[in-house]
């Protein structure tokens, strides 16, 4: 793999607590959440600025709803 | 480029062979591997047509459109090269799929997109294959991947039919229903266990 650099991040309690509930669920250190964050965050940010849309749809109702990434 | 040493196995002397596992292929790598694969496909997919052989489904791929993929930090493309010729790639994605197998439901895992060994390798297109090995290889690599990722080896993809017995039976992976967004192939996942019992079978 690519060389990695260190970093000092951070957090507030609340962001440290999220990070943990879903390093919990996910099954992943913390370090792995947010590389896959990071990952999430440039697909989404690339496929937003082709001009595609990120859709959240509930199939029970048949809802769909746009998220707006900044 | 991270690399690591490897055998895989001559066909014709049935010796192993060193070969080069890359890790972190550069988009130019794909370009050059089409060059030389591409020519060497449709040569052999227009002498099977002519010998009226069925054609692997594959045969139209072209990895110099897929360099694109490797913009993003989601996609990595891994490859085996022998004889200073690259005889495998792989192209996986680190953050679009999560498993669906109860163990490990809604948890990462590595996604195979893309795997294809050399055309001159292939039983499907070639009668006497160059090396043995290389498929097995790549998906070792993709379980170490997903091990060193913190994913605990999970993998998933959905395979050609012709390969279904590779992923099931070789693998150890579990086959899961047919995908109508991914031309109803099925889909076939390796749970953390089955990655841990798989890693151990290699070792």
């Amino acid at each position: 793999m690519s060389d990695k650099r260190t970093m000092t991040l951070n957090l507030t309690d609340a962001e440290m607590a999220a990070l943990t509930d879903l390093a919990q669920r996910k099954d992943l250190t913390k370090t792995a959440v947010l590389r896959q964050a990071l990952r999430l965050y440039q697909m989404i940010d690339a496929r937003l600025s082709k001009g595609e849309k990120l859709l959240f749809e509930d199939e029970s109702t048949n809802k769909k709803a746009e998220l707006m990434v900044l | 480029m991270t690399k690591e040493e490897i055998t895989l196995v001559d066909a014709m002397s049935k010796r192993p062979v060193v070969a080069t596992l890359y890790l972190e292929l550069a988009p130019t790598a794909l370009v050059d591997t089409e060059a030389v694969w591409g020519p060497a496909r449709v040569a052999a997919a227009r002498s099977r047509a002519h010998a009226v052989l069925p054609i692997p489904e594959h045969w139209h791929w072209n990895w110099a459109t897929k360099k694109d993929h490797l913009r993003l930090l989601a996609n990595r493309c891994l490859g085996i090269e022998c004889g200073g010729v690259m005889q495998g790639l792989m192209m996986i994605n680190l953050a679009r799929h999560a498993a669906v197998l109860d163990s490990d439901a809604g948890k990462p895992l590595v996604y195979i997109d893309f795997i294809e060994n050399a055309p001159w390798n292939l039983k499907s297109l070639v009668d006497e294959p160059r090396y043995f090995g290389i498929g097995i290889r790549l998906f070792e690599a993709a379980v170490m991947l997903s091990t060193n990722e913190g994913f605990h080896g999970r993998v998933g993809l959905h395979s050609l039919p012709p390969s279904e017995p590779f992923y099931e039976r070789t693998c150890g992976m579990t086959k899961l229903d047919s995908d109508p967004d991914k031309e109803d192939l099925a889909y076939f996942e390796l749970s953390r266990a089955s990655a841990a019992a798989f890693l151990k079978g290699r070792s």
